[in-house]
């Protein structure tokens, strides 16, 4: 099979999701042109000078560029179609193990970098975070889990801060 | 003087300590290009972190010892597990694992390490011939072809990068240099997109972006467990192998000048070079049908053309303080953060440091293809390493190395948004690399193309009257107008206008 017909291959099916991206982008991009006229008003320069010009000049790039994706996107079928093809594959993402385990993942660290080091020292932020981390993804036993945790983060402790005198959070 | 300069490099690498150090960050990095999901990048970036506090020397030894280690152990595990451990090491796997399914696994590591040792070198000599030719070049540029080079990079990576569709390269680096414009605005100190959030006038530091774009991806696919299964190392026949690497001298040369070449492009880096190195060994080889079946020589070019793509990457840094990969971007940003300043003032401001980066690549390159072949027996058992149990830990280097630069929590929540952004990037097969390319040159670009404007009195003619700029400006056009639909056409139709129809004599010799 030649490049050309893997990568049409993996553009295949993927359309609907071309078709949102150039859509958000459009929007966020008018978003920042309208604020960009606002730095030139505000700035007092002429047009070019003004720290509203490169932003204008960019999210303009980002509209056009959007716009032939959106414009390849529809190619042989329509925005309904699509539509509905992104709310099917909505509905095909929620049973897939893949998204559910990245979500959870992201929880897990999200919840370790946003609340855990705030309240609690950073080793024993990292022993939480580890422990049901190795425990969600049923890394090994109890009893293995928690060990590996400690050692690991007295390991990066002292490597990090006592060994190389490096700031940890 | 260069003497002098090489003396106090070697001065740098032979005392106790920082030998120390590169055998360290050398085994390091081959441990990280070994294991799938850890990569140069990251290896780079953690190490950023904990040579925080070394002096600026002894840290870009550390950090060039990991990038070249790095980048030679990927081709463990594209050998033994048909899993590449990094993206340049992609190719090697074609042929390598072929070849260990036949028993051939020693010999196909010697040879990807000889390889690599002959592509690093190439990449060396390439650094020192050419930087101080491209700095003495980048000095003639003005702000019109400063912006016009940004522009070039971020178009050119996107093409490369974004696997048949630049118009995602393209989104990708575009929507870099907008979220570059965060912050403080560099002509008049006027702060842009900051929503009101006082760390957010300081810009987006480099350091977390590229830790959440490059790692967090890797580290969130370690909750979806795999299987892997690894082929035992056979003998490595070193006499047979070096007699492959002779055999090989024109695919060597011909790998490693594409590498360098591959490397030097803006953004594109050592996978692109690894690829298309490869690809040119198949086109100029009298047995292209063996290729893929476990051909040794596909090992040879891949390996050569990745690894001198190390040196073709460090070139833009040092001459133009553009990276040429997302490693060599990493390194850039802790040359920075040591108080260093490449670009095209470096030959005249610090001369000795072009001698620092090339002896302690020299060595690091050496020490690479010692500990690579000498400890492959042992090394490979890391691969049987539980993602699930490294990765979390891993996770905590990435937060550390993120909140090492500014010692602030708010880089933390960026390392997490574009770690998010990244995720999602990956998934909709948008390339991260222009991306980050976006946020590198945003700046410089913005500046640039004002000061070129204020210059000109807002004219835009000095872009096409100034031969550097014009040169810019119609590669620029060159790589742009085919993708774009009706100018793919009307080239279509201009290309059948110009093809020759032929005469009967050459009917006839066809026949």
């Amino acid at each position: 099979m030649s490049q050309e017909e893997m990568t049409d291959k993996k553009v295949q099916g993927k359309e609907h999701l071309d078709f949102i991206t150039a859509i958000i982008l459009i929007v966020v991009c008018i978003a920042a042109i309208v604020t960009s006229y606002g730095y030139y008003k505000s700035s007092g320069n002429i047009f070019y000078e003004s720290p509203g010009f490169m932003p204008t000049v960019i999210a303009t790039a980002i509209i056009l560029c959007s716009m032939f994706m959106l414009s390849g996107s529809l190619k042989g079928s329509s925005v309904s179609e699509r539509i509905s093809q992104l709310v099917a594959s909505f509905g095909t993402a929620l049973k897939s193990n893949r998204l559910w385990n990245s979500v959870v993942a992201l929880l897990i660290f999200g919840i370790y970098i946003i609340f855990l080091l705030k309240i609690f020292p950073f080793w024993l932020a990292s022993i939480f975070m580890l422990c049901f981390t190795f425990f969600y993804t049923n890394a090994t036993s109890a009893i293995k889990i928690l060990l590996t945790s400690v050692l690991c983060v007295a390991g990066i402790v002292l490597l990090f801060q006592v060994a190389f005198n490096v700031p940890l959070p | 003087m260069t003497s002098v300069y090489i003396m106090q490099a070697l001065s740098v690498v032979l005392s106790p300590v920082g030998f120390i150090s590169l055998v360290i960050s050398v085994a390091l990095g081959l441990v990280f290009g070994m294991l799938p999901g850890l990569t140069a990048t990251m290896g780079v970036a953690l190490l950023t972190g904990l040579t925080y506090s070394f002096d600026g020397p002894l840290a870009v030894l550390v950090l060039i010892g990991i990038y070249i280690g790095a980048i030679s152990g990927g081709c463990q595990s594209a050998i033994l597990l048909n899993i590449p451990g990094t993206p340049a090491s992609a190719a090697t796997a074609v042929d390598g694992y072929p070849l260990a399914q036949q028993g051939k696994a020693g010999l196909a590591i010697f040879v990807a390490n000889a390889s690599s040792f002959s592509g690093t070198m190439i990449g060396i000599i390439c650094v020192l011939l050419f930087t101080p030719i491209v700095t003495s070049i980048a000095l003639k540029f003005g702000a019109w072809e400063m912006f016009l080079l940004a522009l070039f990079g971020i178009i050119i990576c996107g093409n490369l990068t974004s696997g048949g569709r630049p118009i995602k390269g393209w989104l990708s680096g575009l929507v870099g240099l907008l979220v570059a414009q965060v912050g403080l605005d560099t002509v008049n100190s006027m702060p842009r997109f900051t929503l009101g959030i006082i760390d957010l006038k300081a810009g987006i530091s480099l350091l977390p972006v590229m830790i959440g774009l490059f790692g967090f991806p890797e580290i969130i696919d370690s909750f979806t467990p795999e299987v892997r299964k690894v082929i035992p190392i056979s003998k490595f026949k070193a006499k047979e192998g070096l007699s492959i690497i002779l055999r090989n001298k024109l695919n060597v040369l011909r790998s490693g000048i594409l590498g360098v070449t591959m490397g030097a492009i803006p953004g594109v880096g050592e996978d692109t070079g690894g690829w298309l190195s490869y690809w040119s060994e198949k086109k100029a080889s009298k047995h292209p049908e063996e290729f893929g079946k476990g051909c040794i020589d596909g090992v040879v070019s891949a390996e050569t053309g990745n690894n001198a793509a190390i040196g073709g990457a460090i070139i833009p840094v040092l001459s133009l303080a553009i990276p040429g990969s997302a490693p060599a971007a990493v390194l850039l940003a802790a040359f920075w953060m040591h108080g260093y300043r490449p670009g095209p003032l470096l030959m005249s401001t610090t001369p000795e440091f072009l001698y620092y980066v090339v002896v302690f690549m020299v060595f690091s390159a050496v020490l690479m293809w010692i500990l690579a072949t000498s400890m492959a027996k042992v090394t490979v058992k890391i691969l049987q390493v539980n993602n699930r149990i490294l990765m979390p830990v891993i996770f905590i280097c990435c937060v550390i190395g993120a909140f090492v630069v500014n010692n602030r929590m708010f880089d933390l929540y960026v390392m997490f948004a574009f770690g998010i952004l990244g995720l999602i990037m990956r998934h909709m097969n948008y390339p991260s690399a222009p991306f980050l390319l976006g946020i590198i040159l945003g700046n410089m670009a913005d500046e640039n193309v004002r000061r070129a404007l204020i210059l000109g009195n807002g004219s835009i003619l000095p872009f096409f009257t100034r031969p550097i700029s014009l040169f810019f400006v119609v590669f620029i056009l060159f790589l742009v107008l085919p993708q774009i639909p009706i100018f793919a056409k009307i080239i279509n139709v201009v290309k059948a206008q110009f093809k020759r129809k032929p005469d009967k004599g050459e009917v006839s010799n066809e026949i």
